[in-house]
């Protein structure tokens, strides 16, 4: 007590800064823990003096920094998620002092501590609710279908929901997937999904981290409704050459890693290799397609002094669809994105750290259609470019602001041919600039507050939109933490997806003719962990939903869809409520969590369901997820259980004839839909198991895995379809995936 | 007792995976049964049409078109010019109904609205109306060279042979090789809510002209005769003929509707263009939408249109 009280009234200010790195590898560590405590000192209860340890984590870049500070001597404690923890004693004077933190990785297949799991008491005030941080690592052992795949993955998490087996979009919270805002190294990807929605572009090889906001999302981000996720790909290897790939059911991924001088590079490749297995099953009377997907990522990251680093990354994926149906019948799919990356980041003094990012992509799928040889074109390309500077300053120890500025220019391609005749295209190029700024202030040790302000102009619209925020969070104990959070968000781009078939997506600007969508978020939670090796997070939200835009389905093909009002129905309103319970064990041979949703959603158009309010299909009432892992030195196990409400869906209330309109004779049977999505599939629910066996591989180190999906087959329902061919009205389900194994290999050398 | 308990954990994951099946009719919601459907479409030019009243039936029944006929209504239609068309029951089948007492030779007339109104037997009412578009017409049928769009030559029309009708199938210039070249419609673009063709095969029992091994015998079986594409607002004032929706060898008439709004609504709304519960821009069965009618009181079409049309004769490809 004495020792801390003298420290308190220190007015010798000192200061710590640095990156958290792999020493192996020697790549940044994103979302390190590291704390401070003065030699001899234990935590004390006096709430008007600092509360040992005092904690911070490395950003994104792995730069960490404690800022005016009691010169002392000090115990700085680093750990990471896949990293063993690093003690180092260090004497902080009067004048900064830069220390890089080493981390060990650890060494495999030891029960190991997830990032999220080692939170010291402070920074967990900072902690926003919502937030998710997870290592690839641990994303990558969860049961897949058919190939790894991380957006799948996520949607293990309470309230974040796929549409479908087949869908690896992301339903989180009551939003749609539109809603959610999707980051590859800080740059946007629009349709990050491959083999019609079934994969995300993700290639888990190249990935680092993932941060999932899945509401009340900070400053920093903007331009969705809903979330933000945020992936991370990995630096590669500064100390020396090393290569790991793997092989599934489908696809081959292959990573090579390297140093170069004061720096590193990596490239991760993967490819489907479905071609030959479509090729012999095609003959002249199966119609089978050709298809594969591909994707790259490249990046290289070189120190140009203590101070600066340059990191140059790229990422292009693609889908390729063939099907040759008879002479002058045919399709043809081609879609994907491209994004490159140009940072630079600097650290001005101990008191701030800033970067510069310049940064373009690019999603353009091309469609091409013959029937009978009456050709169908449509083309869509959308390409952003930004730049975009971001500071972190520290002007006191209660306050850490970050800010930033960005502009972009964007371009919207959307062209449409109709048996040789152009329809009205759409060609947009508006621009934006958004700024922001959030300060992290911590009053005392217990309380953070977050207040923010996000400012953005797009397009010609020439109003200046705001979007406030702020994020509270306060201890009451040592092991107990209250949270809530809120704030406005705007939607400028509205995406046009297609369940079954995501290669055929678009974006769409909202233009001056009608408004852009708005929402108001609140959160708010309360989190028990006991122990580091147990944590009990519970958690509710509301969201309003204004300005909301819905594809006009019933828009003649070829109508001059030159404003979004002509595409879209608009005024649109809805809501989303609903409570989270999250339950992990996340140490020890056992690892895994307990998710609950108890959740609701509700949209209104005038023109929709005679403008009454309406559930959207993934509105889930119930939603329960169950994720365990078995660590071994030999063998690992896995097992995921889910249970859902059922989807909802709109049942048909009558059935009518009419002439079709523009015949004289053809008379066609139609049914007429009941209230929109008043009822419901039965509930969802499946199993999933994986067993992986560690061993080697010509001398390498080897995982051989055995992944079941949907063990028990349970033949969940997708949707209804109608058919009045006949005098009565046939009636199918069409189910979801059955039971699906999967095997392969990843290797490393 | 380690066999037992994962023989019983067997045995619950097989119930829980053998659930799924269930009565169909559970998903069907039977709640809008004996709304009044209207199907009319008048055609500017042409005398008045039948009008026919049904009644929609339970989805989770056969249906019956005798019983869905809604018979014993009273039936008019007046137009904004003060003509009275009153409407009676017909023989042709149950519900509909022919116009009784017209004037003399009358005819469609363009930019004219009409209203209908109907009172069922048991005093429920239905009322729409439409106004028709303006006279239309093609002023060029032509075929274009295939790639590089070019004129090949231009399509003779029914006037070129003084109303002869079928003379315009013989015309050397309208003998068209299936698949071989484009047929374009060139008109004078006139504020309609927008266009559609309408093919109708002539010549029954005429052969398959398409080439398809991926369809089925089923599937070739249910090809219709007549058949018309989904409405496009085609502003360049010019349509082309979709290859795509000629199915057989013969004489076929080509028709361009210009369309009121009622048309125009039912035609892009209504899903007979496809079927598919995979909508374009929609989560999997998520597009089951209502058409917009313009009918009050009941559903359907009262609606009008403007029409030119020619003859041609398809040939197989050699």
């Amino acid at each position: 007590m004495a020792l801390a009280l003298s420290i308190a009234v220190d007015c010798a200010a000192a200061s710590l800064d640095g990156y958290v790195k792999s020493r192996q590898a020697g790549e940044l560590i994103s979302y390190a823990q590291i704390s401070l405590t003065p030699e001899g000192a234990n935590a004390n209860q006096d709430r008007r003096l600092p509360v040992w340890p005092i904690a911070t984590g490395s950003n994104q870049d792995g730069y960490y920094a404690f800022r005016s500070i009691p010169a002392a001597r000090y115990v700085l404690r680093a750990r990471a998620f896949g990293y063993v923890e690093r003690t180092v004693t260090i004497d902080l004077g009067d004048a900064p002092t830069r220390l890089d933190v080493l981390l060990e990785v650890e060494p495999i297949r030891i029960p190991t501590v997830d990032v999220d799991g080692a939170r010291e008491e402070e920074q967990r005030t900072e902690h926003p609710p919502g937030l998710i941080q997870l290592s690839a690592k641990r994303l990558q052992r969860l049961p897949a279908v058919g190939e790894q795949d991380l957006i799948r993955s996520l949607q293990l998490l309470p309230g974040v929901q796929a549409a479908s087996d087949l869908s690896s979009g992301l339903y989180i919270r009551g939003g749609g997937p539109d809603q959610t805002l999707i980051l590859l190294d800080q740059v946007p990807l629009y349709n990050p999904t491959h083999a019609f929605g079934i994969f995300s572009t993700f290639n888990p090889s190249a990935t680092k981290d993932v941060s999932l906001y899945k509401g009340a999302y900070p400053s920093q981000f903007g331009g969705r409704l809903g979330s933000v996720l945020d992936v991370s790909n990995r630096e590669g290897n500064r100390q020396q050459f090393r290569a790991a790939g793997g092989v599934s059911l489908i696809a081959g991924r292959l990573t090579a890693e390297g140093p170069i001088q004061n720096g590193s590079w990596i490239v991760s490749a993967r490819r489907t290799y479905l071609d030959p297995i479509l090729d012999a099953v095609r003959n002249d009377s199966t119609e089978v397609p050709s298809y594969y997907f591909y994707d790259v990522n490249a990046r290289i990251n070189r120190s140009l002094g203590p101070a600066d680093n340059v990191v140059l990354s790229g990422y292009r994926g693609r889908d390729v669809l063939r099907l040759d149906l008879d002479r002058g019948s045919y399709l043809d799919v081609r879609w994907g994105n491209a994004a490159a990356t140009a940072k630079w980041t600097h650290v001005y003094g101990p008191r701030l750290f800033g970067n510069l990012l310049l940064s373009a992509s690019e999603y353009r799928s091309d469609t091409d259609v013959q029937i009978f040889t009456t050709p169908l074109r449509f083309s869509n390309r959308l390409f952003d470019v930004t730049a975009r500077a971001d500071i972190d300053w520290h002007p006191s120890p209660a306050h850490e602001v970050d800010a930033g500025v960005s502009a972009s220019l964007y371009e919207f391609r959307l062209a449409r041919d109709v048996n040789r005749v152009p329809q009205p295209s759409f060609d947009q190029s508006p621009g934006s600039v958004t700024l922001y700024a959030e300060d992290q202030w911590k009053p005392t040790s217990r309380w953070s507050i977050r207040p923010g302000l996000r400012a953005e102009v797009f397009g010609a619209r020439g109003r200046v939109g705001l979007e406030p925020r702020l994020m509270i969070g306060r201890m009451l104990s040592p092991t107990v933490r209250v949270s809530a959070g809120g704030g406005g968000y705007s939607q400028h781009l509205q995406l046009v997806s297609t369940e079954g078939f995501s290669g055929g997506d678009f974006w769409v600007p909202i233009d001056q003719s009608t408004q852009a969508g708005r929402s108001w978020q609140t959160v708010g939670g309360v989190e028990w962990e006991p122990s580091p090796r147990y944590s009990v997070a519970l958690e509710g939200y509301y969201t309003w939903l204004r300005h909301l835009v819905r594809l006009d389905s019933g828009r003649a093909p070829g109508a001059a869809g030159e404003t979004t009002e002509d595409i879209f129905l608009t005024g649109g309103r809805g809501w989303a409520s609903g409570m989270e319970l999250f339950a992990r064990k996340r140490t020890g041979r056992i690892t895994g969590w307990i998710g609950y949703t108890l959740g609701s959603s509700r949209r209104t158009w005038a023109d929709v369901n005679q403008g009454n309010e309406f559930p959207p299909k993934y509105d889930r009432r119930h939603d329960l997820k169950i994720v365990t892992q078995v660590e071994g030195k030999k063998w690992s196990y896995g097992l995921n259980f889910l249970f859902g409400t059922g989807q909802a869906f709109t049942p048909a209330a009558a059935r009518y004839e009419l002439t079709v309109p523009g015949t004289e004779q053809n008379r066609d049977s139609f049914l007429l839909p009941g209230p929109k999505n008043s009822a419901r599939l039965l509930p969802y629910h499946r199993m999933d198991v994986s067993v992986t066996r560690h061993g080697s591989l010509f001398g390498s180190r080897a995982d051989y895995f055995l992944q079941i999906f949907n063990v028990y087959n349970r033949r969940n329902e997708w949707f209804i379809q109608y058919n009045t061919d006949g005098r009565s009205t046939d009636v199918k389900v069409v189910h979801q995936l059955p039971i699906v194994p999967t095997f392969g290999i990843n290797f490393a050398f | 007792m380690r066999r037992d308990t994962a023989l019983m954990l067997v045995l619950l994951l097989l119930g829980f995976g053998c659930s799924t099946e269930r009565d169909p009719r559970d998903l069907l919601a039977p709640g809008q049964v004996g709304v009044i459907v209207v199907d009319a479409q008048l055609v500017v030019g042409k005398s008045m049409p039948r009008i026919r009243l049904a009644e929609t039936q339970a989805p989770d029944q056969p249906y019956v078109r005798g019983m869905a006929g809604l018979d014993g209504a009273s039936v008019e239609v007046r137009s904004s010019e003060g003509d009275v068309i009153r409407y009676g029951p017909t023989s042709a089948e149950p519900g509909m109904y022919g116009a009784t007492d017209a004037p003399s030779g009358y005819l469609v007339r363009p930019h004219t609205t009409y209203a209908l109104r109907v009172e069922a037997a048991d005093g429920r009412v239905v009322t729409a109306e439409t106004t028709t578009p303006d006279l239309f017409t093609v002023r060029d049928w032509l075929l274009l060279d295939d790639t590089g769009l070019t004129v090949r030559r231009r399509l003779a029309t029914r006037a070129d042979f003084g109303g002869d009708g079928d003379s315009v199938y013989l015309a050397a210039s309208n003998q068209l090789v299936y698949q071989d070249g484009l047929v374009e419609a060139r008109f004078d673009g006139g504020g309609a809510q927008g266009y559609q063709i309408g093919l109708v095969s002539l010549d029954a029992g005429s052969p398959i002209v398409i080439e398809a091994d991926f369809l089925g015998p089923e599937e070739l079986a249910r090809l219709e005769r007549e058949t018309s594409w989904p409405p496009v607002d085609a502003t360049d004032a010019s349509m082309r003929l979709p290859w795509y929706s000629v199915f057989f060898e013969g004489r076929y008439d080509i028709k361009i509707f210009s369309l009121d709004r009622n048309w125009y609504d039912l035609s892009r709304s209504i899903q007979s263009f496809g079927g598919s519960t995979i909508g374009f821009g929609s989560t999997a069965g998520d597009d089951f939408e209502r058409p917009i009618f313009h009918v009050n009181g009941g559903i359907g079409l009262f609606g009008s249109a403007s029409m030119d049309e020619t003859g041609v004769t398809i040939h197989p490809r050699p």
